[in-house]
């Protein structure tokens, strides 16, 4: 039989309606949505609702499942929330106080269901991936300091440095402060979200304690960085390469730290 | 050195050695890890994620690092998370399960990223943390000790249920 339009449609009505559910797991409050939807490990994407607080509005949500399932086998910490409201932006979910949701009018109840499963799918890598770039970062930012050691004397370095009078949580902290003829600021950039960070923290450390400092960007690979990352990093610091050699890092260190 | 067994590695006798992590600030889960000592290579972990909004959610995990970096989970025993289907298309269509290996799988070492694909749907009374955690003892053999089930219980009891805040 030759498929029209009209088969097609009705199959897919049909099967959406023997195979979709909704159940009630908080009356009035919260309910779930069955889908033949599966996970990495046979498990049905979890997908609730509850209502919004515009009028009629419904809000869609993993109720933080996608976080839980990440946090079985490593932390999640920033890195991996900023790489779950990567994913799920393009489908104009946000995360919010960990969960993935997104508030809809009723009749984009459908589409914002399919949205957050992609979303839940695409994040299941995000375990083995965060924890391999967690691990990389780990190990550059190790190497670096280690150099730094080389090259300063424990009372010429300041690692890492911030405010600790105004900023006790270090919420604007770079790697290392190389305290020279200059001050140098130092931030090691393994990948975007430090990239950012770093950009954020000499923003505030310029306009406070070190007006006078140079601001040098030790990239693990400047080219992987996203580009508008990659500009914003370029405008605020100068970079030690476009990628990690330690005899090119190391010259920059001497000539910018100009220490005695 | 002759690697075990995924079978092997879940009879083998563990104990709570310490735990690793607490209930934090996580805002969607309480969560407990601990470490589990036993005379097997490579380490043991057990982890518990009670869903704070929904007490009856949650996921009890026996995980296995190898020397080599392996990190495989071996059971999970879950409350209702809502549907599962197995690798055969058989599906539970919610309520408390168990995850587990089955088949030749059962007879090799666990390989790095394994998860556990089969499920069988347990009694309705493991919708209950505590009688769950006592399943996933028995299921992994690991002595409890009455500090941690009183651990696990104060998970259970002390997820916000339906707080203002989680729904507003």
């Amino acid at each position: 039989m030759i498929p029209t339009p009209e088969s097609l449609h009705r199959a897919f009505a049909t099967a959406l309606d023997s195979e979709a559910s909704v159940r009630v797991r908080r009356p009035g409050r919260l309910f779930q949505v069955d889908l033949p939807a599966y996970m990495g490990d046979g498990d049905a994407a979890e997908i609730y609702v509850r209502p919004g607080r515009a009028e009629g509005s419904l809000v869609v949500t993993d109720l933080g499942s996608t976080r839980t399932r990440i946090s079985y086998r490593r932390e999640v910490d920033e890195s991996v929330d900023a790489e779950l409201a990567r994913l799920a932006e393009p489908h104009g979910i946000e995360l919010l106080d960990g969960e993935l949701q997104v508030e809809v009018p009723a009749n984009e109840l459908f589409a914002a269901t399919l949205g957050l499963l992609q979303v839940e799918a695409q994040a299941e890598q995000l375990a083995y991936v965060s924890r391999r770039r967690a691990r990389e970062a780990t190990q550059f930012r190790k190497q670096v300091l280690e150099l730094l050691h080389e090259l300063f004397r424990e009372d010429q370095i300041e690692a890492p440095f911030f405010d600790e009078k105004n900023d006790e949580e270090a919420l604007y902290k770079i790697d290392a402060l190389i305290r020279g003829k200059k001050p140098l600021g130092v931030a090691i950039v393994p990948g975007d979200l430090e990239a950012e960070r770093a950009v954020g923290s000499k923003l505030v450390l310029e306009k406070t304690l070190i007006p006078d400092a140079r601001w040098l960007a030790i990239p693990r690979d400047l080219e992987r960085l996203g580009s508008r990352t990659r500009k914003r990093l370029l405008k605020h610091y100068y970079p030690a390469g476009s990628s990690f050699e330690r005899d090119v890092v190391r010259k920059c260190l001497r000539d910018l730290a100009d220490v005695a | 050195m002759m690697r075990l067994s995924i079978a092997d590695l879940i009879v083998r006798p563990k104990t709570i050695a310490a735990k690793i992590r607490g209930d934090g600030d996580d805002p969607v889960h309480a969560r407990l890890d601990l470490a589990l000592d036993s005379d097997t290579p490579g380490r043991f972990q057990a982890f518990v994620r009670v869903k704070r909004v929904l007490k009856e959610n949650f996921s009890i995990g026996l995980r296995y690092l190898d020397d080599d970096g392996g990190d495989a989970i071996l059971i999970r025993v879950n409350g209702d998370h809502g549907g599962h289907r197995n690798p055969d298309g058989g599906v539970i269509l919610s309520g408390p399960h168990v995850h587990g290996f089955r088949g030749p799988t059962l007879e090799l070492p666990p390989r790095n990223r394994a998860e556990p694909r089969w499920a069988w749907p347990i009694a309705p009374d493991h919708l209950a943390l505590p009688m769950a955690w006592r399943t996933f003892c028995d299921l992994a053999n690991v002595r409890s000790e009455r500090k941690f089930e009183r651990e696990v219980a104060k998970l259970y009891t002390s997820s916000r249920q339906l707080s203002f805040k989680a729904f507003r």
